[in-house]
């Protein structure tokens, strides 16, 4: 007898070219000697294609928590994966700024 | 001081507030001398391109800009940005004659571009990446050291958010504390 069966599901990376880029903007993270910025801007299409983006706003902070929850209100309606892409890269940004090491954006 | 001469930001080492070259460094490994006001390094065609352009003219002490290094693959940044200084946009935002894949300016106005072109004298490097001789290219600059090109231009600000927060309780007076519906909760004490 088994009251209830939930779904154990395996992890799986998307590939590359299955994903699909968020319309709704794209963000560039730096490191810095003070902190994180990170820039969020929207999308710019030619010919239905991102070409570029509008400067939207700019983000400072040095703790990957901070800047998350920041983001998340200042930034809403982003595709999920992006959120989950933007917690791991400021993590990441967090750890290069404590240790003072390189940070160079990774892909999603 | 760095936010002052350099509004919009970006990986840059800011040296000389009053030098008067900047530096762009394409596929290179080469760390320029204190003398120059800034450098760094160029990637993308469309937004990195803007950063030099809003992270030069805003320091009128600028007079020369350095590119280089070899061009960055595919994107052919260092070319199109030469390609800026020369042939300006199109009606479409995109350089004109530019390599690059994506080579668009849509965070400045046409104005800014025509000061990047009046105030900057390109040095193209491009390919160069023997350091003696870079060394050399900008010292002969910073000789000419031309004057202050005039005011700033402020292509782009960040402006810090004034954030006002606002809770049920709003304190008029360290004595007397209003709800959010303005009835008076505390008093006096």
């Amino acid at each position: 007898m088994v009251d209830k069966e939930v779904p154990l599901i395996e992890a799986k990376k998307t590939m590359e070219k299955d994903v699909v880029l968020d319309p709704n903007g794209f963000f560039v993270i730096e490191v810095y000697d003070k902190g994180i910025r990170i820039e969020y801007y929207s999308n710019v299409y030619k010919n239905k294609r991102i070409v570029s983006g509008h400067l939207e706003k700019v983000f400072i902070g040095t703790r990957a928590d901070a800047l998350s929850d920041t983001i998340a209100k200042h930034a809403p309606r982003l595709r999920p994966e992006h959120y989950l892409y933007l917690g791991r890269e400021l993590q990441s940004a967090q750890n290069a700024f404590e240790q003072k090491k390189k940070y160079t954006q990774g892909g999603c | 001081m760095a936010e002052d001469y350099y509004p919009w930001g970006g990986e840059f080492t800011a040296c000389s507030p009053n030098g008067c070259v900047a530096v762009v460094l394409l596929n290179i490994q080469y760390t320029p001398p204190e003398s120059v006001a800034i450098y760094g390094r160029l990637k993308t065609e469309n937004i990195g391109i803007e950063k030099i352009v809003a992270n030069t003219i805003s320091n009128p002490y600028i007079r020369f800009l350095v590119i280089c290094g070899d061009d960055i693959r595919g994107h052919r940044s260092g070319s199109s940005l030469l390609a800026l200084h020369k042939n300006g946009i199109d009606s479409n935002h995109r350089i004109i004659d530019a390599p690059g894949a994506i080579p668009y300016i849509e965070n400045l106005k046409e104005d800014a571009i025509k000061r990047f072109q009046d105030q900057l004298n390109i040095v193209d490097l491009l390919g160069e990446k023997e350091k003696e001789k870079i060394d050399k290219i900008i010292a002969d600059c910073t000789r000419k050291s031309s004057s202050s090109y005039g005011e700033p231009y402020i292509a782009i600000r960040i402006k810090p958010e004034t954030t006002v927060s606002l809770t049920d309780k709003r304190a008029l007076h360290s004595k007397i504390i209003i709800d959010y519906m303005g009835n008076v909760r505390k008093r006096g004490e």
